[in-house]
């Protein structure tokens, strides 16, 4: 429901252009804020020298790294260097790994790219036709069957739900592999679970929307010509609500890269940004996890706005035919 | 004359929770449902002031030589209703005494996010121009970043405690009553009772409490009532992770971390909490959606 | 032999706040090109009545129907979905009061004229297109060939319920059912489509069953007329005989709506007061008793029976036989009555 009003008050607000770079402009002010906010967090309120360390370092080891980052400088000249270096996809170095944190987000990236687009096909076999169907057939037993499916699978938590298809097909049936990505079947269960996840939100919005469009006028008369309820799902219906459903789809999956991907990478132990960052967060390692926050962060961000200007580019065409 | 039924598809046309995906739900609830789901958020509420009474044993007490009964086994204590962890402590127990952290982490940073979110919504609302463009701008640049990360982030610079995360938590939540009751603000701003007070003279401060506070009152309960359900669920992943609570204090979302190496030996210990906590999310959800329905707040 | 005979129906929506019965057992019946107006105010059950008929109702509606509705020898609230679906569009076509938002945005005019004659007359997809740029000629398109392939948001108010007209009576129905074809039009558009109407009424032997709320609208268009109110039929006479002697205390004061000539230099209206109520049916008075100023007090304890109040023509009105007497003797009794 957020998405639509979004949608709907984004729209007629000049030309695609100027809203193109509005947005560009938005998203820049949006990472430039978080990235200051970890800097002044780290530099300011914390002593940056243990920061930056390594869990196991010594007063040695420390004096070493203030001295390495220059952190007797006057913090305004850090914050532009940090910013410059930022700017050169510069995050520092591992303190872990003892290679330059890009170096090992780019590493983790294909994995979970494959883990999401697999993930998000899932969700949306498993929301959009359902959501159809159920919007289509309000208050018969399939809708509320899929409504209570869709329902428990948002309010449980993502990474139980990873442990509990674990408990079932990994420890009890034996079925498949519950960690790492050593073969082909050891996607199947998080990519499941994300599926599970994201398909049930993808389910309510779209049932909602084609409920909404199946109230409407052109639905009675498509009735009045005698058509069957199927045709005019197939024929009328899903062809307006298809450019929704898609865009739904696309949040979603950018949905997955702020949250859900990162808990179940954590779970399976799939060798993605997600178990990166977790990884980095337990070590200490604060390089690698800000690269892998910044970068996912400006992914989301103007994903998000791609979708947005697709949808609006797609609605302007419709309306302008 | 026979009868011949045409559609048997609704409750009635033109209801608000129609089109809802919880509106069976809410059917479904009638009129006394609802009084269910209280009395089990009541006894959560119970649960977290006083554990001992519904704890049947020292959440504490370890035995090595009882340690990962199953649900129903019994030590010579007793009974374990969910059995026991790797140290003989009974996970009911444990449950039990879990429910005041996580409650109160839920509870304490959604009520933060609702007041940050109200007041920049009445500020944005009310005064509209600059004042609205900077907040909403704000907001905004709070929901396209994926906070979730920012708060992992965050909360392993500053060690992971409970007070960060109930700093951290209300980013999370505030946009979204922000937006509420900025609507709600400019809708009540054009409504003539506001007018008349600016020309009988009653300062600003005295419209926003006065005038427009009670207005969105019942429409921010109802989200704070679903909010924390949601926060509840952030808490959990955070704690999780690691970057949440931490050991020896106890949330449920914890006890599934703690839980989860013994997944193959011994379930109960991860699914359990979950159970609980999807169950105490449900009913969050579902009574917010019942009093948004049945006070024809639509969202 | 009618081509529809209707037969005590009974529409029921079951709502949160409880039933309400939207008709309240309504008979009439329809002659092979025919044409009935009915009337009422918004609310008196004359749109429910038109989709029961065709048991036309949105997803969320609870509804139940009961009566008999008798087209061509096979009962409409009986007959399975299937053969339902072979009625409405082949054998009933039906028009809807918002043009606007009666056709699909998305798909050609055209196509959706032709997947009606697809369906019911089972042409080719080349023979369908062709032959709706002919229907949309028919109802007075221009250039038929190039605003055939066009979406809706093209055309005006206006053209759009030219090709609402020309969608049901893609497949030479029967029967076409107007429900407030010009409602949602400007004035001058409205007299063009209801001269349409008529005139495809009569060129294609249709009947037509318009359902309007203005008096103005059935004068131009139909021989015979109803009025409803609460649910129910409270007159029903040729259109020529009600204007002079209308019975109904309900009727009066729709006619008395009607702006007129003579009281154009006045400048004054003359609205019924009060507020239709919001369900009909199930009471034990006459529904209209509480705004009529005629009523009597056998009005409020009883429902009054349609009576004959002269050749064709039904009024539901105690005071029905006496109002006939009276205007048999002074002529139009809403006349007399300013």
């Amino acid at each position: 429901m957020q998405t639509t009003t979004a949608t709907a008050s984004a729209s007629s607000q000049g030309s695609l252009r100027g809203l193109l770079l509005r947005r560009l402009r938005d998203g820049v002010i949006v990472l430039l804020l978080v990235v200051t906010v970890i800097f002044f967090l780290a530099h300011v309120v914390g002593n940056p020298a243990l920061v930056f360390a390594p869990v196991d370092a010594d007063d040695e080891h420390i004096e070493r790294i203030h001295r390495q980052f220059g952190l007797d400088r006057p913090v305004h000249e850090r914050y532009w260097e940090y910013l410059v270096g930022l700017a050169r996809l510069d995050f520092g170095e591992s303190t872990w790994q003892q290679r330059p944190a890009i170096d090992a987000v780019v590493e983790a990236l294909p994995s979970t790219i494959i883990l999401t687009v697999v993930g998000i096909g899932a969700a949306a076999v498993l929301g959009v036709i359902p959501g159809i169907v159920a919007g289509a057939r309000a208050r018969k037993p399939f809708d509320k069957a899929s409504n209570l499916a869709s329902v428990t699978a948002l309010s449980v938590p993502n990474f139980w739900l990873g442990l509990l298809l674990i408990l079932m097909f990994g420890v009890q049936l034996g079925w498949l592999p519950t960690s790492g990505r050593f073969e082909t079947a050891s996607i199947v269960l998080p990519a499941a679970t994300l599926g599970i996840v994201h398909g049930g939100r993808i389910f309510q919005l779209v049932r909602s929307a084609t409920f909404e469009e199946m109230s409407k006028p052109y639905v009675t008369v498509a009735r009045s010509k005698g058509l069957t309820e199927w045709s005019i799902l197939r024929r009328h219906v899903v062809r307006n609500t298809g450019v929704t459903t898609a865009t739904i789809v696309g949040w979603e999956y950018v949905r997955m890269w702020g949250g859900a991907v990162f808990a179940i990478e954590y779970v399976f132990a799939w060798p993605g940004i997600g178990l990166l960052t977790i990884d980095a967060a337990h070590r200490q390692d604060f390089f690698v996890l800000q690269a892998a926050v910044i970068i996912a962060g400006a992914f989301v961000i103007f994903s998000n706005l791609l979708i947005d200007l697709g949808y609006q580019f797609i609605d302007r065409r419709i309306a302008a035919s | 004359m026979g009868v011949a039924v045409a559609k048997r598809a609704g409750a009635g046309p033109g209801r608000t929770s129609q089109h809802r995906a919880w509106g069976w739900f809410i059917d479904k609830l009638g009129s006394r449902g609802w009084i269910l789901l209280v009395l089990f958020l009541l006894l959560l509420v119970a649960a977290s002031i006083v554990p001992d009474v519904f704890a049947p044993y020292d959440h504490e007490a370890q035995s090595l030589r009882f340690r990962l009964l199953g649900p129903g086994e019994s030590s010579p204590e007793g009974v374990h209703l969910l059995g026991t962890d790797s140290l003989g402590r009974d996970l009911f127990s444990r449950m039990v005494v879990g429910a005041r952290l996580t409650l109160f982490i839920a509870v304490t940073a959604t009520l933060i996010g609702a007041a940050v979110g109200v007041l920049f919504g009445l500020l944005g609302g009310y005064f509209g121009g600059r004042t609205d463009r900077l907040l909403m701008r704000l907001g905004e640049a709070q929901t396209a970043m994926p906070m979730f990360l920012v708060a992992i982030l965050l909360l392993s610079l500053l060690g992971p405690s409970v007070l960060i995360l109930i700093v951290v938590l209300p980013c999370l939540v505030w946009p979204i009553f922000a937006r509420v009751v900025r609507a709600e603000a400019l809708r009540l701003r054009e409504e003539t009772f506001i007018e008349a007070s600016v020309a009988t003279g009653c300062s600003t401060a005295t419209i926003l409490g006065r005038h427009l506070l009670p207005n969105v009152a019942p429409r921010i309960l109802v989200l704070c009532v679903v909010e924390i359900g949601h926060v509840m669920l952030s808490e959990a992943g955070l704690s999780f992770l690691g970057v949440g609570v931490q050991p020896p204090d106890t949330t449920w979302g914890l006890l599934i971390s703690e839980g989860r190496p013994l997944l193959a030996v011994a379930w109960w210990l991860t699914i359990l909490p979950g159970v609980l906590l999807g169950v105490s999310v449900l009913v969050l959800n579902l009574l917010g959606r019942y009093w948004e329905a049945r006070s024809g707040a639509a969202g | 032999m009618a081509l529809l005979e209707v037969e005590d129906l009974h529409v029921t929506f079951r709502t949160a706040s409880g039933p309400v019965h939207a008709v309240d057992g309504v008979s009439f019946a329809m002659a092979p090109g025919a044409s009935l107006g009915v009337v009422g105010e918004s609310g008196s059950g004359k749109s429910v009545t038109a989709r029961a008929l065709l048991r036309l109702f949105s997803i969320t509606d609870d509804v139940q129907i009961s009566g008999a509705v008798h087209f061509d020898g096979q009962d409409l609230l009986r007959i399975d979905e299937r053969r339902l679906r072979a009625v409405r569009g082949g054998q009933i076509g039906m028009i809807f009061q918002d043009p606007l938002t009666s056709l699909n945005p998305l798909m050609a005019v055209g196509e959706q004229i032709a997947e009606s004659l697809r369906l019911h007359r089972g042409v080719s997809r080349s023979e369908a297109a062709a032959e709706a740029v002919e229907l949309l000629a028919r109802v007075g398109i221009a250039d038929p060939e190039q605003r055939a392939t066009e979406l809706p948001s093209s055309f005006s108010g206006g053209m759009r319920q030219r090709v609402m007209i020309s969608l049901a009576i893609a497949c030479r129905p029967r029967m076409l059912i107007a429900d407030e074809p010009t409602t949602a039009l400007d004035v001058t558009v409205q007299a063009e489509i209801l001269l349409l109407l008529d005139e495809l009424r009569r060129s294609e032997g249709m009947a037509l069953m318009l359902i309007t709320h203005d008096f103005g609208v059935v004068a131009a268009t139909c021989d015979d007329v109803q009025v409803m109110y609460a649910g129910k039929l409270v007159e029903k006479a040729s259109m020529a005989h009600l204007f002079d002697r209308a019975n109904h205390p309900y009727t009066e004061g729709l006619l008395r709506l009607v702006p007129r000539f003579e009281d154009a230099h006045t400048g004054r209206l003359h609205p019924i007061g009060g507020q239709p109520p919001i369900t009909g049916g199930g009471g034990s008075s006459c529904a209209f008793a509480p705004r009529c100023s005629y009523a009597v007090d056998r009005c409020l304890t009883e429902v009054p029976p349609e009576v004959a109040v002269g050749p064709q023509h039904l009024s539901a009105c105690w005071l029905a036989a006496d109002r006939a007497k009276d205007a048999t003797e002074a002529g139009r009794p809403w006349r007399r009555a300013q």
